[in-house]
């Protein structure tokens, strides 16, 4: 397999700051991988997306070791606009992230094409494709400003897959969405699954990101606790040193071993997985 | 959620010109405001303005908008100039409160020509929609930088309602009374303002990571969803508009 991005050693301390907001991490992340990044608040998975899409430390400036290689592309000398030919990024807030001159949903899409200098022809196919893709089609000739959280989050990243990037970065992309908005986001990223492209998301729900994640990587003060497939991240013991709530299906499947060892068999950390252990105790 | 721009979508001449014409047209207005001097010719050069937006079939628009900012500029005008001149004739008094005609007449001149700007200028963004516009400035080599502040910056006041709209709803609903007297208004502004000037100057420093991330100004060059097309009107209109300003100043000076 090829590798889409490569940490080495990496650190990185923003101008002020008297501690590294990310130390001493390495990584590998495959082609068409699904990577979920968990940690506390102030961890530094943001600074991590920053790390990959190039704002560090071009747009923040602060003093950074180690090699982030995205591609063929060392992020230390190429900018994120440069960058996001093939790293899209899909910030928290849908609606600071939306360009501002988009009077519609469909030339919000149309934007960052334009800015590929695409033309018109092409915009117009790749932009009703990917609005269909995450079912906003028949919105498009609304305002992005009158659509609903999930709705503007998925215009977001509708935005950026029309540019066709090989790496989508999304950070905390359902934090400021209901369940019903978080359902439409993860919805829409479970559909890109054929499509080939490497995801990698920071998330604070747990329950939604063991289910999409191929594997989980924890940061924890900066520092890369934990990587591996989730089941083997999510019931770790170590979680609640993570600060990470386990899954509720970790936690049900707990309460039903009432005292088991978890380190003999793993948690279960999925609806799935759970399904299965009492289909299995059963029988 | 009120819409991000001030167009109003109508069907009229005006809206269909290019936009670059309309940017003469105002150039054109500012300059002959500049140049007039007398309240008669101004008044003039105002109904002009006015007879263009009706043409628009934007007047009643303009007007409220007007109404609610160069007219509040103006009356502010009147009674500080009227009140500030040292010396001269009363124009009138209202007790102890000495109106000079001098500051008056300065007032109304700067209050005429600041509605003639107004005007022209919503001429331009009340017809015109801000994509064609951004459009039509990079047709005519304006860089992209350039073209998506002006239309950022014609954005500026619709998406400042938005973002008052938001935190006001969230100030209410965290018990802060936006009616009553004139005290609690004031108490309730300055609940909004912080959060209003903070939450903006932090939205810019998104958008500008929101733009990035988009690629813009990866190339020299950006392409449009839409084209805007320069009609024989616009040509003649984009001569005649600048010919016809010099002709009237001129005459201006020649007829002192």
């Amino acid at each position: 397999m090829t590798l889409a991005i490569r940490l080495e050693d990496v650190s990185f301390t923003y101008q002020g700051a008297a501690t590294p907001a990310v130390a001493d991490i390495s990584l590998a992340i495959e082609e068409g991988e699904r990577i979920g990044i968990v940690g506390p608040n102030g961890s530094g998975k943001t600074t991590l997306c920053h790390l990959l899409t190039g704002f560090v430390p071009h747009f923040f400036p602060g003093q950074l070791r180690g090699i982030v290689r995205v591609g063929d592309l060392d992020t230390s000398s190429v900018g994120p606009a440069q960058l996001a030919l093939s790293v899209g990024r899909v910030f928290d807030d849908p609606f600071e992230q939306l360009s501002g001159v988009g009077m519609t949903a469909l030339e919000e899409v149309a934007f960052g094409l334009e800015n590929l200098a695409l033309p018109r022809e092409e915009i117009l196919v790749r932009s009703e494709a990917v609005l269909r893709a995450v079912r906003l089609w028949e919105s498009r000739e609304r305002s992005p400003f009158e659509l609903s959280g999930g709705q503007q989050q998925l215009l977001a990243i509708a935005s950026i897959l029309a540019m066709r990037p090989h790496i989508l970065v999304l950070d905390e992309p359902t934090s400021q969405l209901d369940p019903i908005g978080t359902d439409q986001v993860f919805g829409a990223l479970h559909d890109l699954r054929e499509s080939g492209i490497t995801i990698v998301v920071t998330e604070h729900k747990i329950d939604t990101l063991a289910s999409f994640a191929d594997r989980i990587i924890v940061v924890h003060d900066g520092r890369c606790a934990a990587m591996g497939p989730p089941r083997d991240v999510l019931s770790s013991p170590d979680i609640e040193r993570w600060q990470i709530e386990p899954p509720m299906w970790s936690r049900i499947a707990q309460r039903l071993r009432s005292g088991r060892d978890t380190r003999v068999c793993p948690l279960p950390v999925t609806r799935g997985e759970l399904m299965a252990e009492l289909s299995h105790a059963a029988a | 959620m009120p819409s991000l721009s001030s167009y109003v979508p109508r069907e009229s001449l005006v809206h269909g010109l290019h936009p670059v014409t309309k940017l003469v047209y105002v150039a054109c207005i500012l300059a002959l405001a500049v140049v007039y001097s007398t309240p008669a010719l101004l008044v003039v050069l105002l109904l002009a303005t006015c007879c263009v937006l009706l043409a628009a079939r934007v007047l009643r628009p303009a007007v409220r908008i007007m109404s609610r900012t160069v007219l509040l500029i103006a009356l502010f005008l009147f009674v500080v100039r009227g009140l500030a001149e040292p010396g001269g004739n009363v124009a009138f008094a209202l007790g102890p409160l000495a109106f000079k005609q001098a500051g008056l007449d300065v007032a109304m001149l700067i209050s005429l020509r600041l509605f003639i700007f107004v005007a022209a200028a919503l001429t331009l963004l009340l017809t015109t929609y801000p994509p064609y516009l951004m459009a039509a400035l990079e047709e005519k080599k304006l860089s992209p930088r350039a073209s998506y502040v002006v239309l950022s910056t014609m954005q500026i006041i619709p998406m400042m309602q938005a973002r008052a709209t938001a935190i006001l709803e969230a100030q209410q609903a965290r018990g802060l009374d936006t009616r009553g007297s004139l005290l609690t208004r004031v108490r309730a502004l300055f609940a909004l303002v912080g959060p209003l000037v903070l939450g903006s100057i932090e939205g810019v420093e998104a958008r500008a990571m929101a733009i990035e991330a988009r690629a813009f100004l990866v190339h020299h060059r950006r392409t449009h969803l839409y084209a805007v097309a320069t009609s024989s009107v616009d040509r003649v209109l984009m001569v005649a508009l600048p010919v016809l300003t010099f002709a009237f100043a001129t005459l201006r000076f020649l007829v002192r």
